[in-house]
């Protein structure tokens, strides 16, 4: 009896063991699993117990950055309407694409196999993604079904190759311009512009600003609540290319007169001619473009990515047409580069199941399955969609709120200069390092000069090491 | 005989053994093995997308290299600036309050959980509810703009501000914690003394300064500590509100420690530097250890 | 004389602690108030504190309750995940610590002094020291995606086994002996002896458990990467990270956030702050 007693004690004891057992024995299941990932499978052969004629489809878990509601949701219930019978199906879960979000995301690459395909939205990340093992090396499937980039995305496929490598399909065209305010132009007489330099930017923002206080308009407003990089860099790539903040692999550009010309103008505009809401306005206030440039309080903003909510008139009612404007530059003739190039840049990961299933859908996505994200403003980089109807989609339900013309012409007419970035040494902290000074800047605290002067000093410090 | 005697130790040993089984096995594989592991590659350059194992040694280099990155000095003055600011106040006020409202109030209980309940709440919500506050329609502008402030500072948004504004919320949540723990101890003073004193004339504020704060000591010291450690390891505040910014003004060691290693994947470093916090932690402890015997005074 | 001076002191100082106090929940009232506002109201100067138009909408909105929302925060979900978490902690923990704090107390097994050293040297470790190791751990044994990264290293807390020591040994020797003598097993005393007798103080460690577990933000942040997973802290993270500059929302999901810790604190107070307070002391 007594020994009995004891027993049970060390039973009750061993249970954590065997829990922790329990996960060691789960652990190897999946290392197992994703070994043999390389393998082309058939589809069902992993499902179990079902008792139906058709075995269970493969179930693809595909991670987004935009909210499934502006597209996305429509893609993948078309996607599983056709893909019915031949047993692959997706489900879209989005995350955050900010610092966060994209750890969560790394974390489910890095464990495991709990997602098979996920949008990548920079070249650092691709690069940081593709070297470490989270994203799938393309070139086997792209030989073994004939899918060569070049063919469908042009020359252009390639400079998104890491190391030489296809690490991802890039599926959008970003092109990217000032979003301005039509109605606001109209009232003060001023033609939507097609080139402007720095100087005449600064002049409309000046005339459009008008009212103090709560009924105060602005110019223009620079979105710098979420990264203050890329207020500067797109507009440094149109004299610098691609990559902006650097002169080579080991040396900054902050020094670069471009890129302090464009520091001042965001400066200028913020601090003295107050035509744009301070960066400490956008951040203690959380404004938005949404809150600021869709409720009439700034006749011009930075970021097309908003067109997504100019079609959102339930959530943003507004009555103004808005109108797109090329990035301004230094000075007449600087223009050498369109910002812009390939962005959400679909990856496989490297430890999913379902390999082939996942590259099934991305290559369908790419070339075929983007017109609902269209209607969400994002414009294909396949050469095989249909202009007209990539125009029509991209400003349906919108027809009344969107210039036709410029929108054509300024986010989706493809160019044939884009600034291309190359360089990704130690991006994320050149980046922190950058956005420091930059606040630093912006709030005052420090002249344009030193900052960038601190910035470089900084950033090449650790470049060399 | 001899066998049973021995088997009688054995048989102590097992039953002990397996009552604490669980809990070694727990804090062998979460606590002692995880901490090893930080040792060793805290020793070396590991950059976690290459792999586990793909690592090389480097000696000291992460503890030599440290003290020149800026993140890093940076960080550590302000989580000292941060600890060093909230401590005394959070202390100081909690002894205040609880000797005044033990002393002179009614109501005790409701006071006593207002102030508590800041402590109990969830900081994440906490943290965004001062987020809002802090704003410029939230009740700290309007209050400066009451005292006649032309232009209010802009708290979160401006580097001189964003660190005391943070400082002054940590102390509105960790208060109640101090306040409670003072209020129990206040039970325990021995009040024959305190009867003694007032036979020989002592006026309250002489009772407070020569009875009362000697008697708390120990308590006062016991909080000083672990506020300074649970200030030394500040994030959740700084991840949701100001995410180390301005620029660098509000980037405390751990927040440091996270990006490092979850932003750049810069395990090692990050290992390095997580070992520093506790060298520093270590230190106020033994400082604990040691003062405790030269300066409370009972 | 004096007696009249102390009431004015008392009335005095009542009233001063009594604004203290009052301010010091001021941000709970603001919370409150701001998430019955509409959106535009939440911004308006001067504040109004009682809302002109009260918009309990944004509750339902939240909670998904009548498809107001634009989409779905599952909150409820990470609501019950977070219950889900701190009950098996809870549970868990207890028991292990109470296990393991009597057998450290009363039972003279070969080893006890220099184990319990280990684990009074651990617990200064900071969990910052564990967290990178931890995380790496998970993903290679693939836990990250399941709970378990929280709750198995939850099941035990050192802190808490350190408590139920100290407790223990205030136990008189006797009660244990005299059941030795009557042939009881150790198991069997700890059941029927000593876990009646140590019931409150077990209480008081659950309630500081609870606590812990439905705050815990730095590991759950590291940890989780599924919504689904989500637990309270982390939803209500990533519901300000999706819906910025709706306030209005943002407040009514944090003030749901609290209920639950508010709750518990009201029903066992006492044994909360004996919990802390016991922490506090012998710590």
């Amino acid at each position: 009896m007594r020994k009995w007693k004891k027993l049970g004690a060390l039973g009750m004891a061993s249970l954590m063991a065997v829990s922790v057992l329990a996960g060691c024995q789960g652990s190897q299941k999946t290392q197992q699993a994703a070994t043999s990932a390389d393998t082309v499978k058939t589809e069902g052969a992993k499902t179990e117990g079902e008792k139906t004629d058709n075995p269970a489809p493969v179930v693809l878990r595909m991670w987004g950055g935009v909210p499934a509601e502006a597209g996305p949701q429509a893609v993948c219930d078309n996607f599983n309407q056709l893909y019915k019978d031949k047993g692959i199906q997706v489900e879209y879960e989005r995350f955050v694409n900010d610092d966060t979000g994209n750890l969560k995301l790394e974390t489910n690459l890095l464990s495991g196999d709990g997602v098979d395909l996920y949008m990548t939205y920079s070249t650092d990340a691709l690069t940081k993604r593709a070297e470490g093992n989270m994203a799938l090396d393309l070139s086997k499937l792209i030989a073994r079904d004939n899918f060569q980039l070049t063919n469908y995305f042009g020359t252009l496929a390639e400079a998104y190759y890491i190391n030489g490598k296809p690490y991802s399909i890039p599926t959008k065209l970003d092109q990217y311009g000032i979003v301005l305010n039509q109605d606001m132009f109209e009232a003060a007489g001023i033609e939507i512009p097609t080139e402007w330099t720095f100087d005449e930017f600064r002049e409309i923002a000046k005339k459009l600003t008008h009212g103090d206080g709560q009924d105060k308009v602005y110019g223009m407003f620079w979105n710098s609540q979420q990264d203050l990089t890329y207020l500067f860099t797109y507009l440094a790539a149109q004299t610098n290319g691609g990559d902006p903040m650097y002169k080579n692999d080991k040396e900054t550009s902050f020094d670069d007169p471009v890129v302090i010309k464009s520091v001042e103008l965001i400066n200028n505009m913020m601090n003295v001619d107050k035509t744009s809401p301070t960066h400490t306005d956008s951040v203690t206030q959380k404004l938005s473009q949404e809150s600021m440039f869709l409720t009439g309080k700034s006749a011009m903003t930075v970021g097309p990515w908003i067109v997504r909510s100019i079609k959102d008139q339930a959530s943003y009612p507004h009555e103004f047409k808005t109108a797109f404007a090329p990035y301004p530059v230094v000075e007449k003739g600087q223009r050498k580069y369109t910002q812009g190039g390939y962005g959400d840049h679909l990856c496989i990961n490297p430890k999913s199941q379902n390999i082939d299933a996942a590259w099934e859908f991305a290559k369908w996505y790419a070339t075929k399955g983007m017109l609902p994200v269209v209607e969400g403003g994002r414009v294909p980089a396949s050469n095989t969609y249909n202009a007209l109807e990539v125009t029509e989609a991209f400003v349906m339900g919108a027809e009344n709120y969107l210039d036709a013309e410029t929108t054509q012409k300024i986010l989706i007419t493809p160019a044939d200069n884009y600034a291309v970035p190359s360089i990704t040494n130690h991006i994320a902290e050149v980046k922190k390092i950058a956005v420091e000074e930059l606040e630093g800047i912006f709030i005052g605290k420090q002249t344009v000069e030193d900052g960038m002067k601190k910035a470089k000093a900084r950033a090449d410090e650790l470049l060399q090491k | 005989m001899k066998k049973i005697r021995l088997s009688k130790q054995l048989k102590i040993d097992l039953t002990g053994y397996a009552f604490i089984l669980p809990n070694i096995i727990g804090v062998c594989l979460f606590t002692l093995f995880p901490m090893i592991f930080s040792l060793i590659i805290s020793f070396t350059d590991w950059d976690y997308t290459k792999g586990i194992g793909n690592w090389n040694f480097i000696g000291l280099t992460n503890f030599a290299e440290m003290w020149q990155d800026e993140w890093f000095t940076s960080s550590l003055i302000n989580t000292i600036i941060f600890a060093v600011g909230v401590v005394p106040v959070t202390v100081f006020l909690a002894l205040i309050l609880a000797v005044i409202i033990d002393k002179y109030c009614v109501a005790r209980l409701p006071m006593r959980l207002a102030l508590f309940m800041p402590y109990i709440s969830n900081i994440v919500a906490v943290a965004i509810v001062w987020v809002m506050m802090y704003s410029p329609w939230g009740p700290f502008t309007q209050l400066v703009k009451l005292f006649g402030m032309e232009n209010p500072p802009q708290w979160l948004g401006d580097t001189t501000w964003a660190l005391p504004a943070l400082m002054l919320m940590t102390v509105w949540s960790g208060v109640g914690y101090s306040n409670m723990i003072y209020t129990s101890a206040l039970q325990g003073l021995p009040q024959d003394v305190y009867e003694a004193a007032d036979i020989d004339g002592a006026n309250e504020i002489q009772k407070f300064f020569r009875l009362t704060i000697p008697f708390l000591s120990p308590t006062t010291f016991f909080l000083i500590i672990t506020t300074f450690i649970t200030s030394f390891q500040v994030f959740a505040p700084i991840q949701i509100m100001t995410r180390g910014g301005p620029g660098t003004a509000t980037n405390v060691l751990v927040y440091y420690i996270y990006t490092s290693a979850f932003t750049f994947y810069k395990m090692g470093y990050a290992s390095a530097m997580s070992w520093i916090l506790f060298l520093i932690l270590f230190g106020i402890t033994m400082f604990q250890w040691a003062g405790q015997k030269k300066w409370v005074s009972y | 004389m004096k007696n009249y001076k102390r009431i004015i002191l008392k009335v005095l100082f009542t009233a001063v602690i009594g604004v203290l106090a009052f301010s010091m929940i001021t941000p709970f009232l603001w919370m409150i108030s701001a998430s019955m506002k509409l959106p535009m109201d939440v911004m308006k100067l001067p504040i109004e504190w009682i809302p002109k138009y009260f918009y309990p909408d944004n509750y339902k909105k939240v909670w998904n309750i009548g498809g107001l929302a634009a989409r779905d925060y599952h909150f409820g979900l990470a609501y019950w995940n977070s219950i889900k978490i701190a009950a098996i902690n809870l549970t868990g923990s207890v028991l292990t610590s109470t296990l393991a704090g009597y057998a450290f107390a009363k039972i003279k097994f070969r080893g006890r002094n220099a184990l319990f050293l280990i684990y009074l040297a651990t617990m200064m470790i900071p969990s910052q020291v564990t967290l990178i190791p931890k995380f790496v751990m998970f993903n290679k044994m693939g836990l990250t995606g399941t709970h378990l990264t929280l709750i198995l290293p939850g099941l035990i807390t050192i802190t808490g086994t350190f408590l139920m020591r100290q407790y223990f040994m205030q136990i008189p020797d006797e009660l244990r002996e005299s059941a030795r003598v009557d042939g009881a097993h150790e198991f069997l005393i700890w059941l029927k002896i000593m876990v009646p007798i140590a019931k409150p103080n077990m209480a008081s460690l659950a309630m500081v458990v609870f606590l812990w577990n439905w705050n815990s933000y730095l590991e759950p942040l590291v940890f989780l990467s599924d919504w689904r997973l989500y637990t309270i802290p982390i939803a209500l993270t990533n519901f300000i990270e999706e819906s910025v500059t709706e306030y209005n929302l943002v407040m009514a999901a944090a003030a749901s956030a609290l209920v639950p810790a508010f709750l518990v604190f009201l029903l066992g107070q006492k044994f909360l702050v004996k919990g802390l307070v016991a922490g506090a002391v012998k710590g």
